[in-house]
């Protein structure tokens, strides 16, 4: 019943913001850049343009509104499916497949700026293995876990909207988002898993200088999950573990609790400055706070585990032109902390256990210096090529307390993409691009826990995981994009990219994508 | 400007030195950092003519259920957190060699830096001359659909002296507590007695009921042959003994097998005893020194306990039988890993507990016994099976059951029949 109406809020959802945004465009002809562009051209400008690298401002509502210079609207439907061959992240599962239906706009109408979304996507997660909960890369290292694990059935609902305008010196934002997921399994174990994430952020920005904007913008936000594992054989059920570490339990409360709860709560505050003509220099500082609680509900809303974890992002770069060549440079500095503390209980008394203390015992830490260069020359008015370059270093440290567990992973990528967008008659566009990436790892380092017998089968998953990503990869990726114009200002876009990640040895993972939308 | 300027740079180098440090216990709580421990032991006299040797410390962390070892002159350090601290040593007679072992427990010690003293008594281990438990059979069986089978629960007692032992007077009890419950009780008798609520002996004059040394008696619930009723079961209408009650419950009859009954002394229900299919109470055997009227007049006893609940605290009262300790012969405490909270008796009886899976209702549980390991076969091909006081090294644990073994029959639901008979569930009978 729930899920029906989720279905139906989510359909209703669709259509209001379809038509909302149609009704804008129509409203105001000539009002908006749109009129006198190209649907090709919109969609040129959304999906390959130099914002990309400054994307990570955007998130700020205020400065939102100066992301894009053209309104685009789109329904569509699209596949994705992802395969690995081999071990590679036995806990996300060894194949994804989904299917997403939705609605996307970004529409200008005089000096304001809406944008939102509605998404539905049905999909299944093959062959999860230690992990019963969903969002896992969230919610690691307190997670539930099973030596059977199984596919994942999985229903997501997302919604957003997002409003920004500006007078004189001003300018503000607002967005709201809500993501709701349900993931389940129908035969042993069972586990159904509720999560919701409620978003808001909002942004205001002074001008600073004739062109451009300093911005500062809030985020807070809500996260819920409920587990609940089931089941129903008659012929028996599978210990349930409550993960503290890479391979290390909660070993008290095995088996005693099947159903966990998690409350999360996120706060964050970005600074920026972008010019509003996307020429200059731009640079954005942003800091983050995510904490959760794992609540084990089946043992009176016992508070297992806390966690914490504290982000910096800054990333400073410069869009600018050369003859016929529009160029964009940035460099980021990423740093992130993640410590977990387990709570210590004394004696229960009727099941009732009372907290005596706290210790912290897991962390993560991840540092990361990266940066790009973009160019897009436009070789004829109809031609267009475009060079990405990055390049970057990483280094992530997972260390438990005791029995101690540690793992330090650091590696430098490089990587280059080439796009070829071609403007034919008619309004077609077709766009075709490539890329490849290296990844070299180098000063890895592994200690592995002492599990019990139970969890030596983790154990041995970590290690391979880790011996996979401490040596060399390479990532290709190819993708065509083809824009049909079917009536003055609409068009449908056909859309199909291939990823291909290949790990030292026989494991790799292949990921493709194809879509089809009607855009306006 | 430039302040703005120095300052936000000293913030980035903090932040970045900060993320790149492999200390990842450095902030929050402070309190990852190894705490020291003062362990205060009080040893029994023993007499100057003994040795203590072989002392070690076991602290098992209650939370995550490792142990660490120290040396009794060895640092103590341990992390903040809940412990059980067990003591163990053997005393060496300098004249004549004899040795006996010391081992001393205490449970669900809170160590913080605030609180790291452990106090320890040490109690010579309790050694009777007289039958051990071998092997609990309390899972049952289950009929081919799937239905738990009760009444083919039994108790396997061992001779693993050398010279005759009669049964003749020993009483099966198991306890009231449960070892998946913890209370607190006023008065807290555990030190000198245990807290029974079924008590069945061996009837018998003195010498009627003879134990060969490598010899079994089989006590069960109901001696019947259990195959007639479900073919997965077994025949125990050879068991020597069974526990029979008189029903006052029309819907929960006894059967009275052709086998010899149990003297019944008391049992809490006024069915039928079954021995807890779970697995959550201490088993064991004891020589009760009184007749059987003045012990149930005498050795009934009133206690309080708080019970705890979301709702609020309760005070709560019960009664019970107490049997004390030097009476017991042997004690088998049993319990399931996931829910396990306390031990309900004396370290000086068991100090250490077994058990049929892994989780509460584990239904894997089911054909499956606890069985004393076997620490060797002497040269008149008898097995001497370990009995160190401690259930948890002692016994093997979800062992198919000695019975279905020499019987062949079903291991499983689906009737798969026993093909090894083993001493102790692990080792084959060659």
């Amino acid at each position: 019943m729930k899920v029906n109406f989720n279905r139906i809020l989510c359909l209703t959802a669709l259509a209001a913001l379809t038509v909302q945004a149609r009704a804008t465009t129509d409203s105001v002809p000539g009002a908006a850049p749109a009129a006198r562009v190209t649907a090709a051209e919109r969609v040129m400008e959304h999906e390959s343009g130099l914002w990309q690298a400054a994307a990570p401002l955007f998130a700020n509502p205020a400065v939102r509104q100066w992301q894009f210079a053209n309104s685009l609207t789109g329904v569509g439907v699209s596949y994705d499916r992802r395969t690995d061959h081999g071990t590679i992240g036995p806990q996300k599962g060894c194949a994804d497949y989904n299917i997403n239906g939705g609605a996307d706009t970004y529409t200008k109408y005089r000096t304001s700026t809406l944008w939102g979304h509605g998404r539905y996507s049905n999909g299944r997660t093959d062959d999860v293995m230690w992990c019963e909960n969903s969002d896992a890369d969230l919610l690691y290292p307190y997670l539930s876990a099973d030596s059977i694990g199984g596919d994942l059935q999985r229903e997501v609902y997302s919604f957003a909207g997002g409003y920004a305008d500006h007078r004189g010196r001003w300018a503000w934002g607002g967005q709201l988002s809500y993501l709701a997921k349900l993931e389940y399994r129908e035969v042993d174990p069972r586990p159904r898993n509720v999560c919701g994430t409620l978003d808001a952020s909002l942004g205001a920005a002074y001008r600073l200088l004739p062109q451009h904007w300093l911005s500062l913008g809030i985020e807070l936000g809500k996260y819920k999950q409920s587990n609940d594992i089931e089941f129903k054989s008659e012929m028996g059920s599978d210990k349930i573990f409550h993960l503290t570490g890479p391979a290390e339990s909660y070993q008290r409360f095995d088996g005693a609790a099947d159903a966990a709860r998690y409350d999360g709560y996120r706060y964050g505050a970005s600074l920026s400055l972008y010019p509003q003509n996307h020429r200059g220099v731009f640079a954005g500082i942003s800091l983050s706070r995510f904490t959760f609680d794992c609540i084990l509900t089946d043992l009176n809303r016992l508070p297992m585990a806390s966690l914490w974890h504290n982000a910096l992002q800054l990333r400073a770069g410069w869009l600018g032109q050369w003859h016929s060549c529009r160029l964009a440079v940035y460099g980021q500095l990423e740093a992130s902390r993640r410590h977990g503390t387990e709570n210590l209980f004394g004696d229960p008394a009727s099941n009732v256990y009372p907290q005596i203390g706290s210790i912290e015992m897991f962390g993560r830490n991840v540092t990361g210096l990266s940066g790009g260069l973009s160019a897009a020359w436009q070789a004829t008015g109809t031609d267009i090529l475009r060079l990405y370059a990055d390049g970057g270093w990483q280094r992530t440290v997972t260390a438990y307390v005791e029995p101690r567990q540690y793992e330090r992973i650091k590696y430098g990528t490089f990587g280059a993409r080439l796009q070829y967008d071609k403007l034919m008659g008619r309004g077609w566009l077709l766009s075709v691009k490539a890329g490849l990436t290296a990844v070299s790892p180098g000063g890895c380092e592994y200690i592995p826990g002492k599990p019990d017998a139970e969890l030596a089968g983790l154990e041995r998953i970590n290690r391979h995981v880790y011996e996979l990503e401490s040596q060399r990869q390479l990532k290709v990726n190819a993708g065509l994009t083809l824009v049909i114009p079917v009536w003055s200002g609409y068009a449908v876009q056909l859309g199909a990219d291939w990823r291909h990640h290949d790990y030292h040895g026989p494991e790799h993972s292949d990921t493709i994508n194809t879509s089809l939308a009607f855009v306006f | 400007m430039k302040h703005i300027l120095y300052l936000s740079i000293t913030v980035l180098m903090a932040v970045l030195g900060s993320a790149c440090s492999d200390d990842i216990t450095g902030g929050g709580s402070g309190t990852s950092n190894h705490i020291p421990v003062v362990v205060e032991l009080t040893l029994p006299e023993i007499g100057a003519e003994y040795e203590v040797v072989d002392q070690a410390y076991t602290f098992t962390n209650v939370s995550t259920g490792r142990s660490q070892v120290f040396n009794i002159d060895s640092d103590i350090e341990v992390l903040p957190g809940l412990y059980d601290v067990a003591y163990s040593a053997r005393a060496i007679n300098r004249g004549n060699g004899a040795d006996t072992r010391l081992s001393a427990r205490t449970q669900s010690v809170n160590i913080s830096s605030a609180s790291n003293h452990v106090q320890l008594t040490a109690y010579n281990n309790i050694e009777a001359d007289d039958l051990i438990i071998a092997e609990i059979f309390f899972t049952g069986t289950q009929q081919p659909s799937g239905n738990s089978y009760n009444g083919d629960d039994y108790i396997k007692l061992y001779n693993n002296t050398d010279h005759v032992i009669y049964a003749d007077g020993l009483t099966l009890f198991e306890t009231k507590l449960t070892t998946s419950q913890k209370i607190d009780m006023t008065p807290d008798i555990m030190a000198e007695a245990m807290t029974v609520q079924a008590l069945y002996t061996v009837p018998g004059s003195g010498q009627d009921v003879p134990v060969q040394p490598g010899e079994y008696l089989l006590l069960c619930d109901t001696g019947i042959d259990h195959r007639v009723a479900n073919p997965n079961s077994f025949d125990l209408s050879g068991a020597d003994f069974e526990w029979y009650d008189l029903s006052s419950s029309p819907s929960h009859m006894d059967i009275d097998g052709p086998v010899a009954n149990l003297d019944k002394w008391y049992c809490y229900t006024n069915s039928v005893w079954l021995l807890h299919n779970r697995g959550l109470k201490a088993f064991g055997i004891a020589r009760i020194p009184v007749g059987r009227d003045t012990y149930l007049k005498d050795y009934y006893f009133d206690y309080d306990y708080i019970l705890v609940t979301t709702a609020g605290d309760f005070a709560m009262s019960a009664s019970a039988y107490r049997l004390p300790n030097e009476w017991i012969s042997d004690v088998v405490m049993c319990s399931v890993d996931a829910i396990y909270q306390w031990q309900v008796c004396s370290p000086a009886l068991d100090s250490g507990w077994t058990g049929c899976g892994s989780i509460d209702h584990d239904k894997t549980r089911y054909f499956h016994s606890v069985r004393r390991k076997l620490l060797y076969v002497a040269d008149d091909g008898r097995a001497v099976l370990q009995d160190t006081n401690n259930s948890t090294n002692d016994f093997n644990r979800m062992c198919v059951p000695s019975e279905i073994e020499l019987q062949g029959t079903a291991t499983h639901v689906n009737g798969t029949p026993a093909t090894t008979i083993t001493y102790d569930g692990v080792t084959p009978v060659k």
